[in-house]
């Protein structure tokens, strides 16, 4: 007996060993929540977030490296931006931009396409709609054909077909007057409001669903300026009937920013990610940033300081800082080397200024509001739209209302006292005037008017959204006398596109459209007919 | 049993026989084994007739025939001998130990199988080849033994990963890893290596899937089945074996550095600089270096080429190895018990290795009952600088005096670009303590003869704690305007891991007929596996040197969490049939859950058949000197796989969005990889045969054997994490892809060409050859990237990649390439600068067209000399280390035309059709030259994908085992002293100018902690 005993015990622990009903379901992650369990309350200010810190660091470093306006800090550093200066396209070159955007923008569909929890998210959806054809604007605008109707799919679609630049650019439009549908068909609705999901500002505070109608709008003025050059009946007549549908459109006259509650803790990535990049690290040492890489170039000094004009721009000093004995704005050209520079001990370069909030190691300078479009920018495409007669409106006063608030957002009021004389200082009024009748910065004094818009929006731009000023300089040819780095390799031109990234490359080599680092220079995006 | 029994028979023949037929002369003599002691019941016959006698207890003999007569002299397990009567009276026999006759080999499960009864491929690596250098690595000491086994190093440095890779890359996966099982229980390649290499009885590298059929979804790429020592024979006492070895390690080669220019930028002198852009070497005394001690104590050397100058930055490494193992044992039972001490002093100074080893094997035969145990304990801690030494050294303008700088002082070095590597060895360190405890129990109950079950479990932990510090550093100097500031930060990281294991396996063996026998196993595993993982960080500490959480200015940054559950189970039959001695058939079915593939996917079966026909047994008339054995097998396997993916994989997943929380707004936004829901199973078919035979058969020893092996393996439905186009939202995923096909041959020859009582020659030679072709990609796609340089956050650095493409070999390295005419020659633009295309082109392939193992031992005495060597060729592999000191300016090629605008050669001017003879390229200064060299040289993947031929000297070993003689009256039974080297020698082509070892990195060739080292061990080991 005592045998079966034992027989039977390694039967039992056998049998109680094997598998019962839920055995194996234990597939559920305890680490990470799913995608689709995430709502969008809780993604979008991630979504914002992660596209905006692109925009405003890496994408603003390469519009300002391209137009000419940041030079490379030689004092600190052997060959600063040297691929950059030398115009060296090539798949590497700021494929993270394109990654970047390409993979962040994919919370904004997934927002959209969101169906759990029963709630109504109609107000999230129309936020993610604009601000995924805010991004897809840029991709288009740097890379011309992109992946567009077969994107976001993730596992069901890793290798999405190419399409036409300017078949998407009709579809941002399409998007953006969705996303206003939407937000009409929701007011008053059951739609959940935005609440603290909503990390972006409009002036001072949140905004409401209107603020965003009047994003959307702008973003579509956007869209359709870009193409006014292109004087095709087709596109003519596409860019006349949108507009027909916007004639009583309001639009963005603030600055639209990010802030999720930035705070001044750099190891845990909570700075304003400009300041992050160009600023300090929490501690106060630029160890780790890009602070002392950049300086001013000849130009960017120049275009200000009214050398040329002689009318000087107050801007600069907040744009740039003063070193040395005495106190000066001192840039170099792009692609110099040291041995240019006058050697000694009084050897100094400007570094970013004091407008931009990176000047010193700041609490404040790390929790500002990062820049996603600026009121100056907004109210130079409507005065440029109410010029092409695209809107109704006065030109001039958009215009210098533009300049005004590009004064505003470095830190220069009318009311301010600097001199301490007791009386405002009426700086932004006495440049208004003292550049009125100056050909290309005033309005009085351009014969070109388009040419003082673009102009004042350059510097505007300057440092804030160097995308936007590339861009722009691309589809303008304004400013006419920007400088062409020293050391570039590409026979005197300067890119107008980026190459498609070697993500691209290897992960989607079926569709990539094949290239050269000619393309780069040559190949021009649709709309840019100059 | 039945060997017994078949004695016993031949015993009573033989007795019968020698009462029926006596004969005029008498013989008479002893048998004795190898080691002199006498055979008690050897059969003695005469040939041709049925006479015969055995011997007795003393092994003496003595049997009655004519002169010329033919004595043959058999004994089971030994092999025969025949002796010719002439005229002497006394003939005495030495039998020697046949091992190809009856050589048992551990199959899958634990299964013991005659070699012949084996279907598939395998090779058996004896304790002694795997030690016989005295590697402490069990993993590395494989290498160069096994034809069609890679062992690749993926780093270097104290405590070395390896990938084990049998019969090439066929799968696009990357999981090509070979499965370990250690005593029966699947196990890894981590714990092997962990093993004490002395603890080893025998590791059978089961090559041929069908051996691997019956391990289910890990099992696709072959098995090493490993077993460890279990006792002795000798009940009575403890056989003690003690043995200790001492290593010196020191660099074996250094990447070849250009000569002629020194630190500097765009052709000036420089001395905060870290490239090598230097003017020309002139000799004359120039400052190097920051001032140090004091802020003006410039340090001012010739400007000369100093050969290898960062080798004095390397120690000789010393590695001490103890052992003592204790083993007795009966039939009845044995246990064993082990210990092993490992210390290891580093290349680089202050790094340090230690491990501590405990084994105790027992096992009682009890009536039916048999319970055996294995506990093991192994506890390692490694003490070692930050990961990125080697690399900022090999940066180190050759004009400098390294040794100069050696103060370790913040301050003291040679350039402002970069921390000094001797202040690293004390500020940056990582500090790992490793725990594995293991636990195995098998119980065994035989019913009877023909049926028993064993019960066979076990639990495997490990853990792990790390700590990574960097101590800070506040430049309050601030050179030339330079914050070279360093941030202190520390990093903990616990993890721990818990495998569980269970069989219970039923075994049946019944003769179905006289002839006929069928076994089988019929049995289920239950398998769980489960980790936890913590980790943090932070930077910024308060107090310098205290590495803990509240000692931060500011918040954890690095806090991490993850846990992981998966479990599988497994059902399985083996039956298999016995024709008489020579034909075999096994059958193998296994059926398996994996619970990390969704619930449609979870279940997968699959199966194999083999055939085995031993002719020479089948027609014993085939049998002679010539042909001593002969063995044909053939089998068709089908393995599956889902060991591509983790636990909860296959769901999209969120992660908090970087940056977040801000206050109390969070935030989860999708993970930028992801893997496809209905993932299935990866399936393996394969289809071998194999050729075995031994020959030439002279003094009872085959002189030649040779066994050859050719095969066919499917791979389907690999499960392969890719990168992806970006637009679809993810980065990376792991999807199903391809179809790929294998085909190859290994071919293995042992020779012993002489052969005397005191001298004996080996030689053995295998070759190795395998092609992997890519059938289909996917649906959308033929071609696909598998691997490319991460950087931290995962993301690929550069263009070159591993890539699997439809109707091409696999893997092959693709990345930029020269624009080319149809005539070959390169494009040039009108400056001279070789023209960018954006599309990748193909660049080498990284699997050899053939590896060559050579072998050679000879013995004379008892003095023995061994040496194993390899050959690979073929084959390219991505050199990042010349890839960076390009960029630097320390290649020899940076410097070949003196820095100076050069034509280049075979090229043509963009538009002009005729070869360029006038347009010089590089530029026509220094800043252009080297502008040149960097952004357009260095662009070209294709000037860093190198040949990866190689061919090296693995192991050498020289042993010495006292006579037995002279030990009779101690009390040692053995004393071996040893000396060997391993790595001594290797050869590299011209273009891999001492780089990279190839093999390490597995075709794009990184820094490790370490270059490329060689070691020198003596050893001692005495058994009493």
């Amino acid at each position: 007996m005592k045998k079966i005993y034992k027989i039977a015990s390694v039967f039992l622990i056998a049998a109680s060993l094997t598998s019962c009903e839920n055995y194996f379901d234990v597939n559920t992650d305890p680490n990470n929540p799913l995608v689709e369990s995430t709502n969008p309350e809780i993604v979008l200010p991630g979504a914002m977030t992660t596209t905006g810190a692109t925009l405003t660091s890496r994408m603003n470093r390469l519009g300002n490296l391209m137009v000419g306006n940041w030079g490379g800090n030689v004092l600190n550093f052997s060959g600063p931006f040297d691929a950059e200066f030398k115009y060296d396209l090539t798949s590497s070159f700021y494929n993270d931009v394109w990654d970047n955007l390409m993979v962040r923008t994919v919370n904004y569909t997934n927002i959209i396409n969101y169906s759990g929890d029963g709630q109504n998210y109609n107000n999230h959806k129309a936020v993610a709609q604009i601000m995924r054809a805010f991004y897809f604007q840029y991709l288009v605008d740097m890379y011309g054909d992109i992946p567009y109707f077969g994107k976001h799919l993730a596992t069901e679609g890793l290798n999405p077909a190419y399409d036409d630049a300017q078949v998407i650019y009709r579809d941002l439009v399409t998007e953006l007057n969705a996303a206003i549908a939407l937000i009409d068909a929701s007011a008053g609705s059951n739609a959940l409001p935005l609440g603290a999901s909503d990390v972006m500002k409009f002036g001072p505070g949140s905004g409401s669903m209107d603020d965003w109608k009047k994003f959307a709008n702008t973003i579509k003025l956007r869209v359709l300026l870009r193409q006014s050059n292109m004087t095709d009946a087709d596109t003519q007549n596409h860019i006349t009937s949108e507009l027909a549908g916007m004639s009583s459109a309001d639009f963005v006259n603030t600055n639209v920013t990010l802030n999720p509650g930035y705070s001044n803790d750099s190891s845990n990535g909570k700075q304003n990610p400009f300041y992050a990049t160009y600023g300090f690290a929490t501690n106060g040492s630029f160890a780790g940033t890009s602070n002392s890489l950049v300086a001013p170039t000849v130009y960017a000094i120049e275009l200000l300081d009214g050398i040329n004009t002689g009318i000087q721009d107050p801007r600069l000093s907040r744009l740039w800082t003063a070193e040395g004995n005495p106190n000066t704005h001192q840039g170099l050209e792009q692609g110099q080397l040291l041995a240019g520079l006058p050697l000694g001990g009084d050897t100094v370069l400007s570094r970013l200024g004091a407008g931009l909030g990176v000047d010193v190691a700041s609490d404040a300078g790390a929790s500002q509001d990062a820049y996603i479009m600026t009121a100056a920018e907004a109210l130079f495409l409507q005065a440029e739209a109410v010029e092409r007669g695209y809107i109704t409106g006065a030109s001039q006063a958009l215009f210098e209302q533009g300049i005004r608030s590009s004064f505003n957002l470095l830190g220069l009021f009318d009311a301010d006292d600097l001199d301490n004389d007791g009386n405002p200082d009426n700086t932004v009024s006495d440049y208004i005037t003292a550049s009125a009748y100056t050909n290309t910065l005033g309005w009085n004094g351009s014969a070109n008017k388009y040419e003082a818009i673009a102009q004042q929006k350059f510097t505007a731009l300057m440092s804030i959204n160097g995308a936007e000023a590339w861009i722009e300089y691309s589809r303008t040819g304004f400013p006419t006398d920007l400088p062409i780095s020293l050391t570039e390799t590409s026979g005197g031109l300067r890119p107008v596109r980026l190459l498609y990234p070697a993500s691209e490359l290897s992960g989607n080599s079926a569709n990539v459209p094949s290239q050269t680092t000619s393309t780069g220079f040559t190949s021009k995006i649709f709309w840019d007919v100059n | 049993m039945k060997t017994k029994f078949n004695g016993i028979l031949t015993l009573l023949l033989a007795f019968v026989v020698q009462l029926t037929f006596a004969q005029e002369k008498t013989i008479s003599g002893t048998v004795v084994d190898e080691t002199n002691m006498p055979l008690p019941g050897a059969t003695v016959v005469i040939k041709g007739t049925t006479t015969g006698t055995s011997t007795d207890f003393d092994g003496k003999y003595s049997i009655t025939t004519n002169t010329g007569d033919v004595l043959t002299f058999s004994y089971v397990g030994y092999s025969e001998q025949t002796a010719t009567v002439g005229a002497e009276t006394t003939i005495d026999i030495a039998l020697a130990l046949d091992n190809s006759l009856e050589e048992v080999v551990i199959t899958a499960l634990g299964v013991k199988r005659k070699s012949d009864a084996v279907t598939s491929s395998n090779q058996q690596v004896k304790a002694e080849e795997l030690t016989q250098a005295n590697n402490p690595d069990v993993v590395q000491g494989l290498a160069g033994k096994v034809s069609g086994l890679q062992i690749n190093t993926t780093s270097t440095g104290l405590n070395p990963n390896t990938d084990i890779i049998l019969r090439g890359t066929s799968s696009i996966s990357g999981e090509n890893n070979a499965l370990i099982v250690i005593d029966n229980v699947i196990s890894t390649a981590n714990t092997l290596s962990a093993l004490d290499p002395n603890t080893i009885e025998s590791a059978n590298v089961m090559k041929g899937a069908s051996g691997a059929a019956l391990y289910g979804s890990r099992g696709g790429n072959g098995v090493i089945i490993v077993t460890t020592k279990k006792g002795s024979k000798d009940a009575t006492k403890f056989t003690v074996d003690v043995k200790s070895s001492v290593t010196m390690e020191e660099v074996a080669y250094l990447p070849q550095r250009q000569d002629r220019f020194g630190q500097g930028w765009e052709g000036d002198l420089d001395w905060t600089d870290q490239g090598a852009w230097g003017p020309e070497f002139d000799g004359s005394l120039q400052v190097v270096g920051m001032p140090y001690p004091g802020a003006t104590d410039w340090r001012l050397h010739n400007y000369n080429h100093i050969e290898d100058n960062i080798k004095p930055f390397f120690n000789t490494g010393v590695t001490y190895q103890n052992s003592v193992s204790l083993a007795a044992g009966d039939e009845n039972g044995y246990i064993n018990f082990s210990a092993n001490k490992q210390d290891i002093e580093g290349l680089i100074p202050g790094n340090e290795y230690r491990k501590d080893f405990f084994n105790l094997n027992a096992s009682k035969t009890a009536g039916k009952w048999k319970v055996s145990g294995i506990t093991r304990y192994i506890t390692s801690e490694t003490d070692r600088t930050a990961n990125g030494t080697y690399q900022s050294l090999s940066q180190t303008p050759t004009n400098v005096n390294i040794e100069d700088f050696n103060s370790g002082e913040f301050r003291d070095h040679w350039t402002l670009y970069a921390t000094s590597p001797y202040w690293n060895l004390r500020n940056r360190r990582s500090i790992t303590q490793t725990d594995r405890f293991e636990v195995q129990a098998d119980l065994q109950y035989n019913f009877n003869d023909n049926i028993n079950v064993i019960l066979r479990s076990a639990v495997n932990s490990y853990s792990y704690k790390s700590l990574a510090y960097n101590n800070g550093f506040l430049d309050t100097e601030q050179t030339l305007g330079t914050d070279r500031s360093e941030t202190s930060r520390f990093d903990k990281d616990k993890y721990s891991n818990r495998e569980l294991y269970t069989d219970l396996i039923f075994n049946f063996d019944y003769d179905l007929t006289d002839d006929i026998r069928f076994t089988s196993l019929v049995g289920g595993n239950l398998n769980e596996s489960s980790f936890d993982r913590l980790l943090l960080g932070g930077q910024n500490l308060t107090i310098p040197g205290l590495y803990t959480s509240s000692n931060l200015d500011g918040e954890l940054d690095n806090r991490f969490q993850n846990e992981g559950l998966e479990r599988g189970a497994a059902a399985y039959v083996a039956p298999s049939f016995e024709y008489k001695d020579y034909l075999y058939l096994n059958l193998t079915g296994r059926y398996e859950w994996d619970s990390k593939l969704n619930q449609d996917n979870r279940g997968f079966f699959y199966y194999s058949g083999g055939l085995s026909f031993v002719p020479t047994k089948a027609f014993p008339s085939i049998k002679g000197k010539a042909i001593q054995k002969l063995k044909l097998s053939a089998s068709y396997t089908t393995t599956g796989n889902a060991s591509g993916i983790d636990a909860y994989d296959i769901n999209y997943r969120a992660s908090q969005a970087p940056g977040f929380s801000h206050g109390t707004l969070n935030s989860f936004i999708a993970n930028t990889t992801a893997t496809d829901f209905n993932l299935v199973n990866e399936d393996v078919f394969t289809t071998e045969f194999n050729i075995n035979a031994d020959l030439l058969k002279i003094n009872n020893k085959s002189r030649v054997t040779m066994d050859f092996a050719y095969y066919i393996q499917t791979n389907e439905n690999q499960i392969l994490s890719t990168s992806t186009s970006s637009a679809s939202g993810l980065v990376g995923a792991t999807i199903n892809v391809g179809e790929t096909e294998t085909k190859g041959l290994e071919f293995d020859l042992g020779l012993t060409p002489l052969k005397t009582d005191d001298f004996e020659w080996n030689v053995n030679l295998g070759y190795a050859t395998s092609e992997t072709m890519v059938n289909k990609v996917t649906d959308d796609a033929t071609e696909v990237l598998t691997r490319f340089y991460q950087a931290g956050n995962g993301a690929q650095v550069g263009t070159v990649g591993i890539y699997a493409i439809e109707g091409e070999e696999f893997p092959l390295i693709k990345g930029t390439a020269y624009t080319r005419d149809d005539q070959g020659r390169v494009v040039l633009d009108a400056s001279g600068n070789p023209v960018r295309a954006s599309q990748l082109q193909v660049l080498g392939k990284l699997t050899p067209d053939y590896i060559i193992n050579f072998g050679t031992g000879f013995s004379y005495k008892s003095l023995s000399l061994n040496a194993v060597l390899d050959y690979r060729t073929g084959h390219s592999f991505y050199s990042n280390i010349a890839s960076n000191l390009n960029e630097i300016g320390g290649t020899v090629e940076s410097a070949q035309t003196g820095r100076e605008a050069f034509l280049f050669p075979n090229s043509t001017i963009e538009g002009s059709g005729v070869t360029n003879t006038s347009v010089l390229t590089g530029g026509s200064t220094p800043a252009q030259y080297q502008s040149y060299v960097q952004r357009n040289y260095g662009y070209f993947d294709e000037n860093f994908v190198l040949d990866a031929t190689a061919v090296k000297l693995r192991e050498v070993s020289l042993t010495y085992d006292l006579p037995t003689k002279l030990l009779k009256n101690t009390f040692v039974n053995k004393l071996q002293v040893g000396a060997s080297g391993r790595n001594l020698y290797t050869w590299l082509p011209r273009e891999n100018r001492g780089y990279n070892d190839p093999e390490v990195g597995t075709g794009l060739g990184n820094y490790g902690q370490t270059p490329p080292t060689r070691s020198y061990t003596v050893s001692l080991n005495i058994v009493f």
